[in-house]
Parts: structure tokens; sequence; C-alpha cells
């Protein structure tokens, strides 16, 4: 009743200070979820699932070790919003001798995977790889069973946000291991300025 | 409950008692309408759509024909747009500027920040602003 009695002017104030009321509201639940977006990309999780390796014997002599792999990326923290896109690794192969000899074989890049998903609180994405083949001189000290073989596999995907227009978050991880599950570490955060969209030059973080 | 209402309502009437607190609210709220609208899109989709820029013209509109007075109108807009610039880009910048992201990417994040308040601000979002604050003052002095 009071509101019907006083000025038009000062109904339009209180209209103006409604609207803004219900902005801020709106505005300030979008930004508690966007104060957790940068602690949600530290803490996104990256695992290797299995890992698989069987010798082969070709021929006498001739040794083939297969590789089985699969990795799992997760959220572990409340924030919503994350995607995962354009996973790619590649691998070395640690020959171990001794505990004080080793040699480091690069294995390259491993074949392009589709997988992606979405990485909202608690999601995981699974990266299954089909089995492939070490190269051929580890193959050869794998046969040796005095000599134990570790793959070190480097992971790094486009953790999609809603700053793609302007940006893509490329973390990276490293998961090491001989058989079985392990977890990665997250050895970097790159962050560089998405194709098409405004801003200056890019730049890659390092390690953290 | 009437008495309440009128006590309530004299204590905000204080607030627009004269011509100067009045500019004065309507710069502040102003600005938080701008800030406010401006962040519920850029933490969305670091982009202003359509429809988030019609809101704006709107409000500015509306503030405008609050004010009434031309020559205050623009120079609360001035005001208004300078304080919710600082605002927004105080509430984007600042997580991004915490050690979570390793140099140069917490860098690289604030100037991103930086180029897409500017981009979705200038120059013709604020030239239509302007021209809404205008109109609506001129509205404002011819109905009210």
């Amino acid at each position: 009743m009071l509101f019907a009695k006083t000025s038009r002017r000062n109904q339009l104030t209180i209209f103006f200070a409604a609207v803004t009321l219900v902005l801020l509201v709106v505005a300030t639940v979008g930004a508690v979820n966007y104060y957790q977006f940068y602690p949600a990309i530290s803490q996104i999780r990256a695992s290797m699932n299995s890992l698989q390796t069987t010798l082969v014997t070709n021929s006498p002599g001739n040794y083939t070790l297969q590789v089985k792999v699969a990795f799992s990326v997760e959220n572990p923290t409340g924030y919503n919003g994350l995607s995962l896109k354009h996973f790619e690794a590649t691998y070395d192969a640690i020959a171990i001798f001794s505990p004080t000899s080793n040699s480091t074989f690069t294995g390259g890049a491993m074949a392009y995977n589709p997988a992606s998903g979405p990485l909202n609180s608690g999601n995981t994405v699974g990266i299954a790889y089909p089995t492939f083949n070490a190269p051929s001189n580890v193959a050869q000290i794998a046969s040796n069973p005095q000599n134990r073989i570790e793959f070190v596999f480097h992971l790094h995907f486009v953790l999609s946000s809603f700053l793609d227009k302007v940006t893509m978050v490329i973390p990276s991880y490293d998961c090491s291991g001989s058989g079985g599950p392990a977890d990665c570490g997250q050895t970097g955060i790159t962050v560089v300025t998405a194709p098409g969209g405004s801003g200056g030059g890019g730049g890659s973080g390092g390690g953290v | 409950m009437e008495e309440a209402s009128r006590t309530f309502s004299k204590k905000l009437s204080w607030l627009v008692a004269s011509e100067n607190k009045r500019t004065a609210l309507i710069i502040l709220l102003w600005s938080l309408t701008i800030a406010a609208s401006y962040l519920q899109a850029l933490i969305q989709r670091a982009y202003m759509t359509l429809f988030d820029y019609a809101l704006v013209v709107v409000l500015c509109f509306i503030a405008g024909t609050i004010i009434m007075d031309v020559g205050r109108a623009l120079l609360g807009y001035i005001a208004a747009v300078a304080v919710g610039t600082i605002i927004m880009a105080t509430v984007l910048i600042f997580p991004a500027t915490s050690n979570l992201i390793p140099y140069p990417g917490n860098i690289l994040i604030p100037s991103l920040w930086v180029t897409v308040v500017f981009t979705a601000t200038f120059p013709f979002p604020f030239i239509g602003y302007l021209v809404a604050t205008v109109v609506g003052s001129i509205v404002g002095e011819r109905y009210f």
C-alpha cells in the first residue's frame, strides 16, 4: 500500500534497487563457483588404472613387448563446469639393469585417443589405450629376467571450461610404473590463448 | 504493521531526501548492477550475449530516468561505469593472481581478463549505454 502511495520516481528507485539486489545474488552465486575454479584445475587428479606388459617371443632372439595401459581423470573438487578434451600422451621406457644403472628410451607419442567427457564434481573420465608395442630395443632388454622395465607416461589434455573462448588450460601429468595401477603427479599447468580468441601472447606454466 | 511500514518508509526516505543523496544512491546501485550484469555473464562464458548487453542498456535507461537531469546522468554514468569496471575487474582477476597457477600463467590470465572486460565494454557498448542514459534522463525530465 505504501509503495502505491509513493511517487513514481521513488517507485522506480525501489524497483531499481530490487533489480540490483537480484543481480547481485545471481552474480554472487556465480562468483562463489568461480572462486573454486583455480583451485579445482590444480586439483584435477589423473591416475593410471592399469598397466600390463606381455613379452612375446616372435622367434629365437626376437621379442615384442606388448603394453596395455588405461588412465582415468577425476575431479575431486566441488567445482562444476569442467570437461576433458584432446587427451594426448607420450611415454618413455626406463630399462633398469641394476640399482645404479639404467637407460631411458623414448617411446614417442601414443595413438590419438578420442576420449572426452564432463569433469563435474566427482566425475571420472576413463581413457583406455589399445595394446601397443614398446620399442624393439626395450623388448630385447625385457627378455632378460634380471632387467626391469619401468614406463613413464606423460599425459596432457585440454581442460575445457567457461574460459574456452579466451584461453586453453592444459594440465600435465607424469605416471610411472612397471605394472598395475599408480597415481600420476601433476607436473604443470599450461595456459595459452585460445585460437581466434581475444588476448595477448601465449604463456606456459612451469611445474608446481 | 502500518506504523512499522511508515517508520521504515521514513528511514528509507532519508536516502532520497535530496537530489544529491538520490543521485549518490543511484550511482552506487548503478555501478553494482553494471558489475553484477557483467560478472554473471563473464563468469559463465567469458563473453557477453545480446541479452546481457540489452539488460545493461535497460538498467542505464532506468537510472537515467530516475536521475532526470541530463548533466547529472552523464556524470553519474561515467562514475558508475568506472566503479563497476573496478569491481568487476577485481572480482575476476583477484583469484587468478594466487599461486595456484604457475608463472607466467598467473600473469597471462589476469591480462586476458583485462582484455575481455575492455572488449566487452568499449567502444560500442559504452556508447550504447551512454545513449540509453541520456534518453532515459530526457524521458525522466518529461514524465516525472
